[in-house]
């Protein structure tokens, strides 16, 4: 349902129109800002990031190709701050994301459309800390999960297995308030 | 990533690359190109990367803030400046527009400069999501190709741009190094047989150029 929105608003915006451009910050300003801030800490940069990002929609709109918007804002976001944190001379970015793991299922984009806030954040925080700290230092730190793993002093394995079940419990808690 | 990675492999790549955790080096092109083979033939993988795009999402969102009322008026002060061409709003359509303006403008820029200008069908379109940089890549024939960047940035003394070109489940290839004229373009000849899949990458490197990509490329296009 809210990617038909937003698809439609990334239509009008394509043709010029500034009211789906307000229609659509209003819609994704928060995620892109609240990632933004929670890497570069900076509310200043954290604002730059964001006017970047929405610029970039404006100007070339063709960047999205489909999926989720939401998760694209993310990704755009997290990218272009991490590159800041980085001091890129150039901001970088990661290789496209093939198709395939762009197409987005049901359950994220409710993620990003239909689910309060709250409910999301209570799963991140009920999170066992282990599980938590290797997710959030990889998503926000920018670390990849072998310097993860060096950072903590903690096998790739364990790594890898902390993730995947922080992320299935993740996915538990979501199923079972949207079920509810 | 070298050789054939099994397939539990593959499911944990999957999954820590939609979290955004795997080396992002172009290593990864040919990487996540193995990813996305297997993911056509694989349930279980497939079911994986949408765990990890859950959580990711999920993730992303708990971080959600507010940002200050002001910014959005600036914003929208900055969109009333640049007003976009009134279209159709078709991919096509969009497509033609920044073609051209980007036809236009290299041009204009190779107006500028002493060297004949490029010949030859356009390859490619090189785009960036994080910076300025565009590009437009010719094939005039036979194994080489012409690449024309334009709003690179200058770099720092002892950096320089590099161009690679990715075959379909290769490593990348190095290309030649170069820098930003005065204008922030730069025209490029490389040697690469213009086969259908084949990447050109644009990273900054050490001067004198890298044998293995040391940073994420900036600017990609892919020979459809």
């Amino acid at each position: 349902m809210s990617r038909s929105v937003d698809e439609g608003l990334l239509e009008r915006i394509a043709s010029g129109d500034a009211t789906a451009f307000s229609a659509l910050y209003d819609r994704y300003a928060d995620l892109v800002y609240g990632v933004a801030r929670r890497i570069l800490r900076s509310p200043e940069q954290a604002q730059d990031v964001t006017q970047s990002v929405f610029l970039k929609v404006w100007s070339r709109p063709q960047l999205f190709t489909g999926g989720s918007f939401g998760a694209w804002a993310a990704r755009v976001a997290r990218n272009a701050s991490l590159d800041v944190v980085r001091s890129s001379a150039v901001r970088l970015r990661e290789p496209e994301i093939p198709a395939t793991l762009a197409a987005a299922g049901e359950l994220e984009e409710t993620v990003f459309a239909d689910v309060d806030r709250e409910i999301i954040v209570r799963a991140v925080a009920g999170l066992p800390e282990a599980e938590r700290v290797v997710i959030e230092q990889a998503y926000f730190g920018g670390l990849t999960y072998r310097q993860v793993a060096e950072r903590l002093d903690t096998p790739l394995g364990t790594v890898k297995t902390r993730i995947r079940a922080g992320l299935q419990r993740l996915r538990g808690a979501l199923q079972e308030a949207v079920t509810r | 990533m070298s050789g054939i990675a099994s397939h539990d492999e593959l499911r944990d790549l999957a999954m820590l690359y939609t979290l955004g955790a795997l080396e992002t080096n172009l290593a990864d092109c040919a990487e996540a190109r193995a990813i996305e083979a297997h993911l056509h033939e694989c349930d279980a993988c497939r079911d994986e990367v949408a765990l990890a795009q859950v959580g990711t999402a999920m993730i992303a969102r708990s971080a959600a803030e507010a940002p200050p009322q002001e910014l959005k008026q600036r914003l929208l002060a900055a969109v009333a400046e640049t007003p976009r061409r009134h279209g159709s709003g078709s991919n096509i359509a969009r497509w033609t527009a920044v073609a051209a303006a980007i036809t236009v403008l290299i041009a204009f820029a190779m107006l500028l400069r002493p060297h004949q200008p490029s010949e030859g069908p356009v390859a490619i379109y090189l785009q960036s999501a994080t910076t300025q940089a565009s590009g437009v890549v010719r094939a005039p024939g036979g194994d080489a190709m012409t690449v024309e960047v334009e709003h690179l940035a200058a770099l720092p003394a002892g950096e320089v741009y590099q161009l690679w070109s990715i075959a379909p489940g290769a490593k990348p290839a190095p290309g030649p190094t170069f820098t930003a004229g005065s204008q922030g373009t730069a025209h490029v000849t490389m040697h690469a047989s213009p086969e259908k899949g084949l990447v050109i990458a644009v990273t900054i490197e050490p001067a004198g150029g890298s044998q293995a990509p040391t940073t994420r490329p900036f600017l990609t296009g892919a020979l459809q």
